[in-house]
Parts: C-alpha cells; structure tokens; sequence
C-alpha cells in the first residue's frame, strides 16, 4: 500500500485523537490549502502571470488558514492584514535582487534530470522563483502572525486600561520570543532539503568559489534568507496593525456608547 | 492624516528605544555596520581572488527572434551581442566581444545585462592570443552578500538581543552542519554521524534560544522523544510496505543510495518542528506553574491541550508550504510540457508529501510527550525543593 497514504491516515487519527474537533479542522485545512496550491499552480502553468497568481493565492490561503483555525474575529483581521503587508514587500525586496541574481530555473546539474522536456515553454521563470519564495514563506508568515495577535487580544481582554504603546510593545516581546524557535524550524525544514544537494557538492570536490556561485546554491540560500527577512518583518507589523485595530474598534465601541447614552 | 499618525508612533518607538541604549548594544551596532561595510567594499572587488577569467558587460545589442520548440509552441529568443571587458588573470583589462543566447523561459540561460559580471572559459594560441570564448556561469556572490546584509540588520533592529541570539543558534547549526558534512566525506558512516548531529540540533539551538533553565530542560528531552517516535514510526511504514509509492527521481544523481540520505534528510526536517512546539508547550506549563503552583493536574493539562491544538495547525501548514514551495519550477516545467497532473503528483511530490507529514506527526505527537515530561520533572523539583 501506498506509504503517503498511511501516514495521512496516521496523522488525521493523532490531530483526531490529541486534536479533537479543532484537530480534524487542522487536517482538512492542510488538505484544502494543498488543493490551492496546486490549482495556483496550475494557473500559472495555463500562463496567467505568476506574480498575481501567487499575490491572490497567498491572500486566499492566508485567509482560509486564520478563518477555519482560529474563527471569524478582529484577530484574523489583523493577520490577514499583516501578512498581505508583508507579502507586498518581501516581494519589494527580492524582485529586484532576485532576478538580477538569475537564480531562476534549473541548473547545469539539475538539468540532466529533466533532459527530455523542453526548456522553452513560455513562462518566465525569474518570475518563479519570486513566486517560489513567497509560498515558501507564507506559512511561516500566517504562523507568527497569528500567535502574535491572539496573544495581544488575550493581554488586551484581561486588561482593558492599558496604553496603545505598551499593548504594543508586548506584541513586539512576543514576537521576539516566537522568532529564535520559528528561525530553527524553517532553517532545518531547508537544511533538510538541501543536504542531497551539499552532500553532491563534496562529492565532486567543488571549491568554495564555485559553490558561492553556482544557480542551486544562491538559490537555496536566496530561499532561507528571504523566509528569515518575512519572519522578521511580521513582527513589528503585526504588532502595529493589531495594536492600532484593537485601538480604533474601542474608539468606535466609545462613540457608539455615548451615542446611546444620549 | 493615517500617515502623520504613523509617523508620530514611529517616533515615539524611537524614543523609547534611544533611551535604552547601552553601551553594550552600541558597540554590536558599530560593529554590525562595520562587518556590512566591509563584506559590501570586498565583494565589489574580489575578482582577483578567482582563478576563472571574470567579464564585466560594458555594453550590448540584442536580436529578436522565434524558435519552435519541442511541443510546437513559439518561444522568443534573443541573440545578445556583448562587449565586456576582463577583471582578472593574464588577460585584465582586454575588451572581449562574445554572443549569448536567452529565450524568454530563462530555465537554464542568462539574460544578461550591462554591469553583470560573468565567469568566462578562454582558450589561446601560443601567442596569448584569444581564440574562443564560453560563458560558464553568472558571479553571483554579492548578491548573496547584500540579501544576507538586509537580513542580519534587520533581526539585530527588529530583534535586538533575542534577534542575536536567533542568528547565534542559525550559525552555529550551520557550522554543525558543515562539519558533519566534512566527517562524511572523509568515510564516516553518515547514518551515526547525523544522529549525533541531530542531538547537537537540539541541545544547542534549544540552550541558545530559551537560556539554561527548567523549561530548557523539558523542552529537550520532548524535542529528543519526540524525533524518536516519529521517526519510528516513519521507519516501521516505510519498512513495512518498502517504499512503495516514493520516487527518487530527484536525487538521481547522488552515488550514495538515495533512501538512506533521505531518511536522514527526514530527521532533520522534523527536529525543527517538534523543537518549535516543545519549547511553546514546556514554557506554557512553567507560565502556569508560576502563576499558580497549586493548580491541579488536570486543569493544568486541559489549558496546555488547548494551547497545543492552537498551534498544531499553523504549525504542520508551516511546514507544508515550505516543503511544496522547492518544487514549484519542477512542476510548472511538467505543466508546460503537458504531463499529466496525476502523473505529477505521483512523480514529482512524493517526497515532498513524506517529508511534510512525517513533520506534522512529528508535531502532533510532541504535544502529548512534552506535557508529560515537562510535568515530571516540575514535580521533581518541586519535591526536592521542599
């Protein structure tokens, strides 16, 4: 039997079983977030620009994520918000750099594996690779996100009189604290797919100056770094965007009152 | 009006932070600013480092055209005629004239463009006279140089002191790596190797990260319980059906069997994860420990439970997403070619779809481990202490 099958079964019976409700809620949002993948995918493969496609995609999955995980509130809100802006400019930053770099494509050694398809098929794929490193990061981006501005709405509930500074100055502490355990996990997550690749490099006793330089390396590394620059960037966003939201709705929550007073 | 506001925040952030400034942090600034000055002036001048022949383009006319490819469809070419001149060797300083060739795909040629620096092969006759000229490869390095600048400023001003610490865990782990590397290319058995390494992962990042402590201590022996189990149980599946369904396909190329550095590349991958949730849960169970030292048992677990299942699922779409996002260029190339999609799925995903779940069991199942464990050894120590 198929080994990817069973294992899905395993992971759907322990977010079941440790999970419960919010579990098997957890599962079908790993599943449906796959399906848009693949369908983002398969637009930019029917060629409608990948930037816009990877630009509605990551808003749409970013969406479906905070909604079926965490309910429909001011939180998400924020989040949605946060990852939008952050989305916009790391894509700001590697644009540029990233095509300058030409670390689209594939390889002299990675091409061998892929010698009997065509090479010209009307995509640009300095294109995908900016396309390639916002998916890559956008999970990662949803994550501390969202852990920042439900940690705010908690400290916000249980102490309504405090100040829009402190409110978020705790949000950057927390996101400070998520930042050294997220780094890791992305940074062995990419280790783990990059070790064929290091390992084929000592193989062929390739010097340092070649590796600096050659398309897979710089590319890989472009990938890490930039997923590192997203995380950072979420932090004070986030804080910002869910202080000056939970801020502005009591404004209005004020108003409405003394309205009523009236 | 929005943008005055946000000016005036931004400003008062900056007082709080100026008031705060220590000598200590001052000097990690100068130096920070230091080192990126100094990596940005060497890699504009490094060319006599390298022992290739190195071209910079000064300039460039281009010719369009179209050529017909495999599957029929027209694709635009240019023919670029370039002018550079050499930055190193025998030859510095020679205007050079060759041609390249880029189609609109760019999979595997350059668009080049004046002031990109390229390595060169150059053959001569015996009077040192240039005979033919290949481009072998665009030189790359400042480009990694500049993006890993924004990135190091950035979690130093974003991070400050917690931001330092993230980068000491990331290079270290990279030098952990490499040495691991090393040792395998010398003969050592790369199974034993990456097991020791994996613990180094843990025990290391997890002390640089969350500082010695109670916490620290349950956030390790999670993480290593956690690995194991999965790992076990990625073993047992796989032993059982024999890989059925997983193609290597993408790691051809290796001389090493495949299925080995694979099942290793697994348990790195999933280290980082189950880390990530074992740190959260055990600092939650201190949190409430602290705030309460009498909670009961039951109450203590029921809000950790409910905290795991909060990050359970952001956690395994982490892990999905960045897993997916190495083979999106694969996979539109099949597109384009038109293979189809099931065919991709089944080809090209595989283990990518392996490395993904065997992360999310890893993660689910270290909720369990590390609230037991991190329990454990609270009570201990609070016996001991009495």
């Amino acid at each position: 039997m198929n080994i990817i099958f069973i294992l899905l079964i395993i992971l759907l019976a322990l977010m079941t079983v440790i999970g419960g409700i919010r579990g098997i809620q957890s599962f079908f949002t790993l599943i449906l977030n796959f399906i848009i993948f693949f369908i983002m995918l398969i637009l930019i493969g029917a060629k409608i620009d990948p930037i816009k496609v990877t630009f509605i995609g990551a808003i749409i999955i970013s969406y479906v994520t905070l909604f079926f995980i965490n309910g429909y509130n001011k939180k998400i809100f924020a989040s949605l918000l946060s990852v939008t802006s952050v989305i916009l400019l790391v894509m700001f930053i590697t644009y540029e750099m990233g095509t300058d770099a030409k670390i689209q494509g594939f390889s002299n050694e990675q091409v061998e594996t892929v010698a009997y398809l065509s090479l010209y098929v009307q995509v640009n794929f300095s294109k995908i690779v900016i396309c390639q490193i916002l998916i890559g990061l956008l999970g990662a981006i949803i994550d501390v996100s969202i852990s920042i501005s439900s940690s705010m709405n908690e400290i916000y509930k249980n102490n309504p009189l405090i100040t829009q500074q402190r409110l978020f100055k705790s949000g950057m502490n927390i996101g400070k604290d998520i930042l050294g355990t997220m780094t890791n996990t992305l940074l062995f997550a990419y280790i783990s797919g990059f070790m064929t690749l290091i390992i084929y490099f000592s193989e062929l006793e390739y010097s340092l100056a070649t590796i600096v330089n050659a398309k897979v390396f710089c590319s890989e590394v472009f990938q890490v770094i930039c997923c590192g620059i997203g995380i950072i960037l979420i932090i004070p966003i986030t804080a910002f965007i869910a202080s000056k939201l939970m801020f502005l709705t009591r404004k209005s929550n004020k108003i409405g009152a003394l309205k009523k007073e009236k | 009006m929005f943008e005055n506001l946000i000016i005036k925040d931004i400003s008062k952030f900056k007082n709080i932070k100026t008031y705060k400034i220590s000598k200590k942090t001052l000097v990690i600034l100068i130096g920070v600013i230091i080192m990126s000055l100094l990596s940005l002036y060497f890699i504009s001048t490094n060319e006599d480092l390298y022992n290739k022949p190195i071209a910079k383009i000064t300039s460039l006319s281009e010719e369009q055209s179209q050529k017909e490819s495999i599957n029929g469809k027209m694709e635009s070419i240019k023919n670029q005629k370039i002018q550079a001149i050499i930055m190193n060797g025998i030859y510095k300083g020679k205007t050079i004239e060759f041609n390249n060739i880029t189609s609109l795909s760019q999979i595997n040629d350059l668009d080049l463009k004046v002031k990109d620096e390229v390595f060169l092969l150059v053959e001569s006759d015996a009077d040192q006279k240039i005979t033919s000229i290949k481009i072998l490869d665009l030189k790359r390095d400042k480009y990694i140089v500049y993006i890993a600048n924004i990135f190091v400023i950035l979690i130093l001003l974003i991070g400050g002191t917690k931001g330092f610490r993230s980068l000491a865990s990331v290079v270290v782990n990279i030098i952990v790596l490499f040495t691991i590397i090393q040792l395998f290319s010398k003969g050592f058995d790369l199974m034993r190797l990456s097991i020791i390494a994996s613990m180094i992962f843990i025990v290391l990042s997890i002390l640089i990260v969350s500082g010695r402590n109670k916490k620290t201590l349950s956030a390790i022996i999670g993480t290593l319980a956690g690995t194991l189990i999965s790992m076990l149980i990625a073993g047992v599946v796989i032993k059982l059906n024999n890989w059925s369904g997983i193609h290597f396909e993408d790691m051809e190329f290796l001389t090493h069997p495949p299925e080995e550095i694979f099942f290793i590349e697994l348990i790195i991958g999933t280290l980082g994860g189950i880390m990530d949730i074992a740190i959260s849960i055990s600092s939650a169970i201190k949190e409430l420990y602290d705030e309460n030292p009498h909670i009961e048992r039951k109450v203590l677990i029921k809000s950790v439970r409910e905290i795991g299942q909060d990050i359970m699922g952001t956690m395994a779409n982490t892990l999905l997403f960045a897993y997916l996002s190495g083979s999106i260029p694969t996979i539109i190339l099949l597109l384009r070619n038109g293979l189809p999609i099931t065919y991709i799925i089944n080809f090209n995903l595989s283990l990518e779809f392996m490395r993904a779940l065997t992360g999310s069991i890893g993660i689910v199942l270290s909720i369990p481990i590390t609230i037991c464990i991190s329990i454990v050894i609270l009570k201990n120590h609070k016996i001991g202490e009495r």
